[in-house]
Parts: C-alpha cells; structure tokens; sequence
C-alpha cells in the first residue's frame, strides 16, 4: 500500500513539475512574442550633468533659426538670436544645450522649426571635429511634407553648432540610431554638412 | 436484414451526393465568388497548408508587388506587408503575428499559411470574406462601384475612357478577340455611356456580368492593332486607347516607328509605356514624378471649419494626369514614375527617367514651410547647399564620378544592386523598361556613370530648367522666389536636367485657398508645360560637359 502511495505521490510531483516547467516556459515564450512586436527600444538621450561648482561659467551662443518667408539658401535664410548656456568644457554637453535652445524655438522674427517635445537621442563629437546628431524618428517625421521644413532642420542645426564650437566643423544626421538616405523623405543626409 | 437496409440507404446516398460534391484538387483551395469559383494552389509546409497569394490577388483583384524579401498586398482596406521567413506582418501601422511564417517559394511567387487568411484578408476587402469549409472561402463584395463610359473617337485611335466611384486602377487584359477591363473588388455597376466607337477597331463595347465583379469587353474590331492604357484628367478616371495600323508622315518616314515592327505583329503584346515611349523619338520624353504614393503620404493638411483637406500624394498625382494631358496637347510625349496610389523608391522613380532617357524630369510636390508667410512654388534643383561657408571651389566644381572606359562602349547608367532606399516598399515598374538598350548622346559615349552621380554632370541645365519653370510660376502666384539648390535623393541619380517642383505650399492659407481652385490649376499646368516646352526648344541640349 506504501508503496502504491510513494508511486502516485511521485506521479503527481511529477506532473506538477512539468506543468509549472511548461508554465513557465509558455509565459517567457508569450513575452518573447510581446517585445518582438514592440518598437524597438529607444535609447535615454545624454542628460546634462549639473555644474560642477566653480568650474561652471556661462556662455554667449547663436542659435539660428529660419528667417520666415525667405526662400533662396544663401545668407538671409537663417536668422540668429543670442542665448547663454553653461559652459561645461565638454564639446558634447555644450552642443546639447546648444539644440535644446533651438528646439524652445525663437524669441523673436525667426520660425520655429521643431515641436516643443522633439527629440535629439544624442549628440556625439567625432575626433574629426564632426558632429553627430542623432534625431528621433517622431522628431524627425513631424518635418515630413516640405523640402523647406528638412533644409530649416539640417541648417540651423549645423550653422549653430559650427558658429559656437570650435570642436565642430560639420554635423551628420542620424535618425533614429540610424544612418538614413533623407532626414525626412527629401534631403539627403548621406553626407555631413559643413 | 435491418443492417442491410441501413447500409444499402448509406451507400445510395453517397452515391447521389457524389456528383455534388466539389471536385477539388487536395492541392488547392477553392474560393467562391458569387456565380464563379476560383482555385488558389495550395502547398503544404511543415505539416502547415499553405495558400498562393499570387492566386488569391488574381482572384479577389487586389494589388501585389515584391520588393526583395517582401509582399505588398493592397486592397482597398489598407495595405499588408509580408517579411520572408518571419510570422509578423504589418498591416498599417499595427503588426499581426501568423501562426507560422510566410514564404516565399519563389520570385513573386508567395505563400501564406492558411489559418491566416481570414484575418488576413478581411481588413483590406471591401466585402465579407468568410471560410465555408475545409480549404474553401467565399467573399462576397459589398461595395458598388459605379463605372460611366466616355468613348471619343479619333482618327487612328479610339479612347475609352471609365469614370468610377470608387478609387484605385482599372486592370486590362487582352485575350483573343477582346480586351476585358476590371476594376477592383467591386461590385461594378454601369452608369450612363455616351459614344458609340469606330466598329473598324472596336466591333462592340458591353459590359459583362456573368463575371463575379462586373468587366467590361472591348471586342476587337477588324483594323485592331494595339492597346494602351491611359490616365486622364482626374485620378479615379482611367482609359484605355485602341489603336488601328501606324500611318507614317512621309516627311518622319525615317524616324517613324518602322511599319513591320507596328503592324506585322498580330497580336502586340502588352507593353509598358516606358518601353513604348523608347521607340518613339519624334517628341522629347518628359518623365514626370508624382512625389509620394502609397504609404508616404507625404505632407497633410486636415481642413478645418469648412476648409478642404489636402494629402500630398494624391493632389500631386492628380497634378500630374493634368499635366500630362497639356503636354499631350503640346504635342510632347510625358511619362510618369506612377499613375496610382502606390509606394516607389528613389532608385526607382529615377529609373524611370534614366530608362525613358527623359530630357527634362519633374517630381511634383506640394511644399510645407515652418512659418505661413511663404507662399507660392518652390522650385528645387540637386547639389550643395551653400547655407554655410561655401566649401573650396574645387570641391563644389570638381569632376563628377566617371569611371573611364578603353572600351567603346554605350553610355551607361548602371543601377545599384541595393537601391531600395530607407527600407520603403516599391511598385514594381517593368524592369524591360530599365534594362533597354542605351541610345547614346554624343557627350556620353564611352563612359559609365555611378548610379548616384547621374545627376552630376547636369547640374548646370537643372539650374537652367528651375530657373525657367521658377520664373514661370511666380507668375502665375504673383510672388519672386527664387530656385533653391539642395542635395535631393530625389534627383541624385536622375541623368538628365532634373527638377522638384513644389506647386503650392500647404502651410499659406493662400495657396490652398488657390489650390482648391480648378481654373488656377489649369493655370499652373499651362505655365509649367509652357516653361518646360520652352526649356526644350533651347539649343543646349545632354550633359553640362564631357
């Protein structure tokens, strides 16, 4: 009788086993397929680190915007207003600051280009002295629709980095991590611009 | 003596049912569509039955095209894309996970597991698709489509033109003694028709309803030659030209299109335009590029409070049926990179014109700026952009990318192995087109040019055509901008004076106010043709130098 219980005790462990085994194995299955059907993950952007004390000073910079209505490229299509930002000594953190101030928009005449939420996932400054920007593909979709829209993009973001850094002499655009043939569908990004 | 009643009544009614019961390939699926059936092949795959999209898109007559390891399906419910080897679908912008994945067992020739085909399908069919029993379906369309014959004769040719209610191509096809035109997964209706056609080319014109979906018959008349399907003023109009035996102008008669390759061909197979328009070199071949199309819907404007609402592509397309009717009243022949709603690659809409061997291409767009103030056409043309410090003259004006050649070869635009751009899906144009033999310029021979630098050498008389077509414009709109040069994927591989011409901005409220506007349409277009006609008739003509 002991051991027709031990058999049917040893049975039911067993069962139990393969049933919490196939569980288990089902649920990591089912969470495979979840994030295969999941955009894919979008990197956090480089925050700025605060200042570090004393070492931190301000910083006078031109940020350039479309001038509204002109339509030759040339001077004239973009216009600058000045901002202050903090001076980190890091070429990275610096053009950060740089393009957040462009994505706030102009104070004055000049259009804005960028929503309020658009994104840069990062920022990277080659040893060439070329700039890496890497735009959101929402940020970068929201431009869609305008040869105009993409060129405004492309130009105030290199001209305001190349007028106030030093360590940067052309920019790069990525979207979103990758390198594309258009920012948006018109304007080559196949190579850096100047 | 009961058991035998019992299995003799079983075996009499086998036998009467027998005859009904569909004769059915185990290798095929049958699809019920009203009075017709239709099989679809079937394989099986891994102990799965799997289903021909090939089959079913002929069947249901939906819109499919490959792109290297991906379907298109189109209906019009939407649009489904299928990956080779991989479960997941995109089906607009959600994804849908198959049971197994899909295959492709050869070029175009796609299959897709059974158990997916309901859910599959049901989203982009305007009808109830529904499975009956094993490996059978049926659908039943629910949309009518109503179809309004216009038939205008001329003095080779016949136009028969179809208005219908509901968007999307007329699908043609030639048998022996007739052409039968489809139009969708409609149920078509006939409307109103006006004009009785030349029975020396057209021996009768009626409509068919013994098909599942309604087509019409073109019966061959006895002068029948050709056939060519044309897109006429507005997007939902199509046509189709019946043409009798070429007449050579003695004054051509060198140039024309040589009488036996026109007329000592029985039965001229279906050729497309861009393969026709090689053989006819009395007009310049302009190609026109209707930007956007498919799932790129390029720039929206939703109207609001009683305003219209604008989609790029469509208006763009529309534009560019118009257009190509004035320059067909010009006596200019015009292509386009695409005649529906339908995606294309860079790469591909520059095949077009390099094949065509274009002397002026045009991609049509409506332009969007950041602020409102802008208003008017913009007219593009590719290179630098010289926002910045200008780069040293050397480098804005040094030689394009040749590759020189001892060998004395035609002029060559060779396309690259991977050209599909950013992942986008393409509308397959016939690669005959692509791969027809070079007619060299003078300029051009014995050299090869890089794909992507087809555009180089024409730098100079893009800026000549914006210069022309920008000028014209701003007439029309009343306003002095000026050509913008910008390096445009568009125009890169383009080999030939190469344009993007933006018609309106969708951000001025003037301009769409104008745009809603039949007579500033008319003219925009006459302005445009005339410029590029204008351009045309100027004596430089090839690359900007050797």
């Amino acid at each position: 009788m002991n051991e027709l219980r031990i058999a049917l005790s040893l049975f039911l462990l067993i069962v139990i086993a393969l049933g919490v085994g196939y569980y288990l194995t089902e649920a990591e299955l089912q969470r495979q397929r979840r994030v295969g059907l999941e955009e894919p993950q979008v990197s956090e952007p480089v925050r700025m680190p605060p200042p570090s004390g004393s070492s931190s000073r301000e910083m006078q910079v031109r940020v350039f915007f479309c001038a509204p209505g002109a339509t030759a490229l040339g001077e004239g299509f973009l216009l600058s207003e000045e901002r202050t930002v903090l001076q980190t000594g890091e070429p990275v953190f610096n053009a950060r600051q740089i393009v957040d101030e462009l994505i706030q928009g102009p104070e004055e005449e000049g259009a804005a280009i960028f929503r309020q939420d658009a994104t840069i996932r990062q920022i990277f400054v080659l040893e060439d002295k070329t700039a890496v920007v890497d735009i959101s593909r929402k940020t970068a979709d929201s431009l869609a629709g305008g040869i105009r829209m993409e060129l405004c993009a492309i130009h105030s973001i290199t001209r305001s980095l190349v007028e106030n850094l030093e360590e940067i002499d052309q920019v790069r655009f990525l979207v979103g991590g990758k390198q594309e043939l258009t920012l948006s569908g018109h304007v080559s990004i196949g190579e850096p611009f100047l | 003596m009961r058991m035998f009643r019992l299995a003799a009544l079983a075996g009499w009614m086998l036998v009467c049912l027998a005859p009904r019961l569909p004769a059915q390939d185990p290798g095929e699926m049958l699809l019920d569509l009203g009075s017709r059936r239709s099989a679809v092949a079937m394989e099986q795959r891994s102990g799965k039955p799997y289903v021909s999209l090939k089959d079913m898109i002929s069947a249901l007559r939906l819109e499919g095209w490959e792109s290297k390891d991906r379907f298109n399906l189109s209906g019009p419910g939407g649009e489904l894309l299928f990956l080779d080897g991989r479960p997941l679908v995109r089906a607009g912008v959600d994804y849908l996970l198959m049971s197994s994945p899909a295959w492709k067992k050869g070029p175009s020739d796609w299959y897709i597991p059974e158990a997916f085909l309901v859910r599959a399908l049901a989203p982009v069919l305007p009808g109830r698709f529904s499975k009956t029993g094993a490996a059978r379906y049926r659908f039943e369309p629910r949309d009518l489509n109503q179809v309004k014959v216009q038939v205008t004769n001329h003095a080779n040719y016949v136009r028969i033109e179809f208005s219908t209610s509901r968007p999307g191509p007329i699908r043609v096809h030639e048998r022996r003694d007739y052409l039968e035109v489809e139009f969708g997964p409609y149920r078509v209706r006939p409307g109103a028709r006006r004009g009785t056609p030349s029975s020396r080319l057209v021996s009768e014109l009626k409509f068919n309803s013994r098909d599942p979906f309604g087509t019409f018959r073109i019966h061959k008349g006895q002068d029948y030659r050709r056939y060519r399907e044309v897109g006429v003023a507005d997007a939902p109009t199509r046509g189709v030209e019946i043409h009798g035996p070429v007449r050579r102008a003695p004054a051509r008669a060198s140039r024309a299109v040589p009488a036996s390759a026109a007329t000592a061909d029985p039965a001229p197979a279906r050729r497309s335009r861009l393969t026709r328009s090689r053989s006819r070199r009395e007009s310049p071949v302009i190609v026109v590029d209707p930007g956007h199309g498919g799932s790129d819907s390029g720039g929206i404007w939703e109207g609001d409070l009683g305003e219209q609402g604008f989609v790029e592509k469509d208006l763009a397309l529309q534009f560019a049926l118009r257009l190509q009717e004035e320059f067909r009243q010009r006596g200019l022949e015009m292509v386009l990179t695409r005649d529906r709603d339908v995606n294309l690659s860079a790469a591909r809409r520059s095949a077009v014109g390099n094949a065509n061997r274009t002397r002026a291409y045009l991609s049509l767009h409506l332009g969007r700026a950041p602020d409102e103030t802008l208003r008017g056409a913009l007219v593009y043309f590719h290179g630098n952009s010289p926002v910045m410090p200008p780069p040293e003259p050397e480098e804005l004006d040094g030689e394009p990318m040749v590759l020189e050649t001892d060998v004395d070869v035609d002029s060559e635009v060779s396309e690259p192995e991977s050209e599909t751009g950013e992942g986008e899906e393409e509308e397959g144009v016939e690669v005959a087109a692509v791969q027809a033999e070079p007619e060299p310029e003078p300029e051009e021979e014995g050299k090869f040019v890089l794909w992507e630098s087809g555009q180089e050498r024409y730098r100079e008389r893009s800026r000549e055509l914006a210069a022309v077509v920008q000028e014209s414009l701003n007439q029309v709109y009343e306003v002095e901008n000026q050509v913008v040069e910008a390096p445009l994927t568009v125009l890169q591989s383009v080999a030939a004076p190469g344009i993007v011409v933006e018609f309106g901005q969708l951000t001025s409220s003037e301009d769409r106010w104008n745009l809603t506007l039949d007579t500033f349409h008319r003219r925009l277009i006459s302005a445009l043709a005339a410029a590029v006609a204008a351009f045309l008739e100027g004596p430089p003509q090839g690359a900007d130098r050797e």
